[in-house]
């Protein structure tokens, strides 16, 4: 039997053995980018090997099972409704689509509590350990939980509770990877964020896919009395320790009221960098680089550096008096 | 600290905001664009572009020598002043354009706080290098015509030194070898001239008393 999956295309399978009703839905942001995000061999993508005992209906029709390591899940565009027909309402990236129904996921509490939303469907998951020191953040379908170990089938929700696991000390280096396969991921105080995000030495935090979805860093007031400069400043990144680098991210600022100060991205001296990231609509100073004169030209911007739309300095840079 | 241009998406710029990019203290920056071409100056270089106030700000203020700023394919346009300096600033240009603001392309003047950068570098050289005509080291940059309705191409807004600094002058300002409009002064040429800032010329506010002077190699 062989199918082609296409908008409005319906695929009949059995639930219980992972066979589901495959049917098109509008998800939004989601729609543009979602075969793509879903073919495996991405940096963001998790294989099937990854997840386990995962049986899809690839585009041609084959089922594809545990171990398959190019299997794909049906595109996010398409929603499921369980063989009985019934659709339950349900968010799908965000949005409310009664078609969206149990199996497809977008975001974690798309699934029961025993499984993650994975690649946009909801799976049982055995947490696997962290390869090569990456941990993969995903602030729609992570979980910042003790079972999470940020590795690719079990991403963390949050970059601060990343970073929290991490620790203080990252040994030779540590990559976080924000999970993008699909649509651009807003990360913020309701996804778990506390400003000033600031990463231990020689830690790098990169989109998973640097072609498209860039992730943003959405800068609210609520989070800011945490902030180390008072209640009325707000700084996203506080890069302050040697080898920490940014790229592939957006840090916006649009929704602080302008009674906020705040600063985009603030570097003490230190030998890290900051490349194809764009700084915009912060009140106060794009990107905030305190020199250190015994660091000079250490500290790398670019290229692809945007700092628009702030209210001040677009890019500070001072040294010692 | 570097600053890396590019075109595409490794493009690279700070535009839109109250100031581009604003040094302060002893800092120092490297800007490393593609040199501009006269006729795409606005390719694979850094941009600070169209902010309110200046483009590019050096406002050193300490009072020992700071590292020197070299800056090779700045695009700054549309801001106040493409770039303000201070005399004794160690400041290269080279290969960039500053056309296009509605103040000057690059505006020279002596802070308060320090005297214009001078106080602690010994010994006293030109510091601010906009082309040099030993070697020569031509700038190569593009300043803004004296005939597109801005103020200057380069404002020396310079009163003598104050006596407290123990100088009879300011350093020599080095302006060989780049284009104004269409003169182009590795060739050679007549530039327009006032002694303020606001007469659409090429050179303002070059005062006769020792307030300040430049070399511009082989224009007049």
């Amino acid at each position: 039997m062989s199918f082609v999956l296409s908008h409005r295309t319906v695929l009949l399978a059995p639930r219980g053995s992972w066979f589901v009703l495959l049917a098109a839905c509008a998800c939004g942001a989601r729609e543009s980018s979602s075969a793509q995000g879903n073919s495996t061999g991405e940096r963001s993508g998790v294989s099937v090997g990854d997840v386990g005992a995962v049986g899809v209906m690839t585009p041609s029709g084959s089922a594809s099972g545990e171990g398959t390591p190019d299997a794909t899940v049906a595109p996010p565009d398409s929603s499921v409704s369980e063989a009985d027909g019934e659709a339950s309402v349900g968010a799908c990236c965000g949005q409310p689509e009664p078609s969206c129904a149990a199996g497809i996921c977008c975001v974690a509490s798309d699934c029961p509590s025993s499984e993650r939303c994975l690649r946009h469907t909801c799976q049982s998951v055995t947490c696997g350990p962290v390869q090569d020191s990456t941990y993969y953040v995903d602030p729609a379908a992570g979980i910042d939980v003790l079972s999470s170990t940020g590795a690719a089938n079990c991403p963390f929700r949050s970059l601060t509770h990343t970073l929290s696991v991490i620790g203080s000390d990252a040994g030779s280096g540590a990559t976080v990877e924000i999970v993008n396969d699909g649509f651009s991921p807003v990360l913020d105080p309701s996804t778990g964020e506390v400003f000033p995000i600031s990463p231990p030495a020689n830690v790098t935090i990169v989109a998973a896919d640097t072609t498209k979805n860039l992730p943003t860093l959405r800068l609210t007031a609520s989070q800011s009395a945490s902030d180390s400069g008072g209640p009325d400043y707000v700084t996203g990144f506080l890069l302050a320790n040697p080898g920490d680098n940014l790229s592939h991210l957006v840090v916006d600022g649009h929704l602080l009221p302008p009674t906020v100060i705040s600063s985009g991205i603030v570097v003490l001296g230190q030998t890290g960098g900051i490349d194809h990231v764009t700084v915009e609509n912060v009140a106060g100073r794009g990107i905030d680089v305190e020199d250190d004169i015994l660091t000079h030209g250490f500290v790398s911007l670019g290229p692809g550096v945007v700092s628009q739309n702030n209210g001040s300095a677009s890019f500070f840079l001072t040294g010692p008096p | 600290m570097t600053i890396k241009g590019g075109r595409g998406i490794d493009h690279t710029s700070f535009s839109g905001n109250g100031s581009g990019i604003s040094l302060r203290d002893l800092s120092s920056v490297v800007i490393d664009g593609t040199e501009i071409d006269p006729a795409r100056p606005d390719e694979s270089d850094v941009d600070t572009d169209n902010n309110t106030g200046a483009g590019l700000v050096i406002g050193v203020e300490g009072i020992s020598e700071e590292a020197p700023s070299v800056v090779r394919g700045l695009h700054t346009s549309g801001n106040t002043n493409g770039i303000e300096v201070q005399p004794c600033t160690r400041f290269t240009l080279r290969g960039s354009y500053t056309g296009n603001n509605s103040l000057s392309g690059v505006y020279v003047a002596d802070g308060v706080s320090n005297f214009g950068a001078c106080l602690g570098i010994e010994p006293l050289a030109a510091s601010v290098d906009l082309g040099n005509g030993v070697g020569p080291d031509y700038g190569r940059n593009v300043f803004q015509a004296a005939d597109a309705g801005r103020a200057t191409a380069i404002c020396l807004n310079l009163a003598p030194p104050p006596g407290a600094l123990g100088l009879p002058t300011w350093p020599t300002i080095l302006a060989a070898g780049n284009l104004f409009g269409n003169i182009d002064c590795a060739v050679g040429g007549t530039l327009t001239r006032s002694a303020t800032c606001s007469g659409q010329v090429d050179l303002g506010g070059i005062s006769p008393d020792g307030g300040a002077a430049i070399d511009l190699s082989n224009c007049q």
